[in-house]
């Protein structure tokens, strides 16, 4: 699937690396993917987001404010200070993982599996990897040897993950997004007929 | 001496700089606490007006507050 990449395309998924790490997000998500795609361009997926008004540094923002990184888990440190007031954070785990699974306290989904895709050293989300793949696929559908950016939006908006809820945020359909879209590849065909 | 163990016997001397560090580790933790059970109380079918009112607060700060991190916080 990355050999099908263009040139464009690949700095999508290097670019989302860099903003993952930047975030200290431990995986490569449909949300970096989204605002790495932003900064690239212009070209069709690029235009299509500014018609519809969409702003890739807010996106930031909000990303920023509402995923936690692995930075926000309770640390060695945490547990130092709790245990001098007398709160065992051991014990609090314990009990919440009890209830509520492995993980439970930690604000975010790890990604750690040895056999999941890596890039850059970060593992790819489902979605992300998904995302690459229906980007293949529209590629395909639209006769194209190669993944390009528009492709890659195109994917992105087919699922409903955390690239979608960063449009929705902003009060952006994504189906029009989609359709702009859509419409920018039609003009390009006909430019080219 | 550990750390730990440092940190320990200093919160007896009432060193704001330790206390105060315990106090933001448990604001952390109570964070954590509370979306989780809030996660949970929605998963389960509890109304926001229901959470809320076993928190003690009103609808709307409870809504503000875990709203817009639900939306995201699958990540991904």
């Amino acid at each position: 699937m990355f050999e099908r990449l263009t040139p464009e395309a690949k700095r999508i998924v290097s670019g989302g690396v860099e903003i993952a790490q930047h975030l200290h997000h431990d995986a490569l998500g449909t949300e970096h993917l989204l605002i790495a795609l932003a900064g690239t361009g212009p070209n069709v997926a690029t235009r299509a987001m500014i018609a519809c008004g969409f702003d890739p540094a807010r996106a930031q923002d909000d990303l920023a404010r509402n995923v936690g990184s692995s930075r926000d888990d309770l640390s060695d440190a945490d547990a130092a200070a709790l245990r001098s007031i007398g709160v065992d954070l051991d014990e609090v785990r314990r009990r919440t993982e009890a209830s509520f699974g492995p993980g439970a306290l930690e604000r975010r989904r790890r990604w750690h599996g040895r056999r999941r895709a890596r890039v850059c050293g970060l593992p790819f989300t489902p979605e992300a990897k998904q995302a690459l793949e229906l980007a293949l696929r529209e590629a395909i559908r639209l006769e194209q040897r190669s993944i390009g950016p528009e492709h890659v939006l195109l994917g992105l908006l087919r699922l409903d993950a955390t690239s979608t809820h960063l449009i929705r945020a902003q009060q952006i359909d994504p189906r029009r997004l989609r359709s702009e879209v859509e419409r920018g590849l039609g003009n390009l065909h006909r430019r080219g007929a | 001496m550990d750390n730990a163990v440092d940190l320990a016997s200093e919160a007896t001397d009432a060193d704001p700089a330790v206390g105060l560090r315990a106090v933001a580790a448990l604001r952390k933790l109570l964070d954590r606490l509370e979306a989780l059970q809030v996660d949970n109380a929605r998963a389960l079918g509890w109304s926001w007006q229901a959470i809320a009112d076993a928190l003690h607060v009103s609808k709307q700060a409870v809504h503000k507050k875990h709203r817009e991190r639900r939306l995201f916080r699958r990540g991904g």
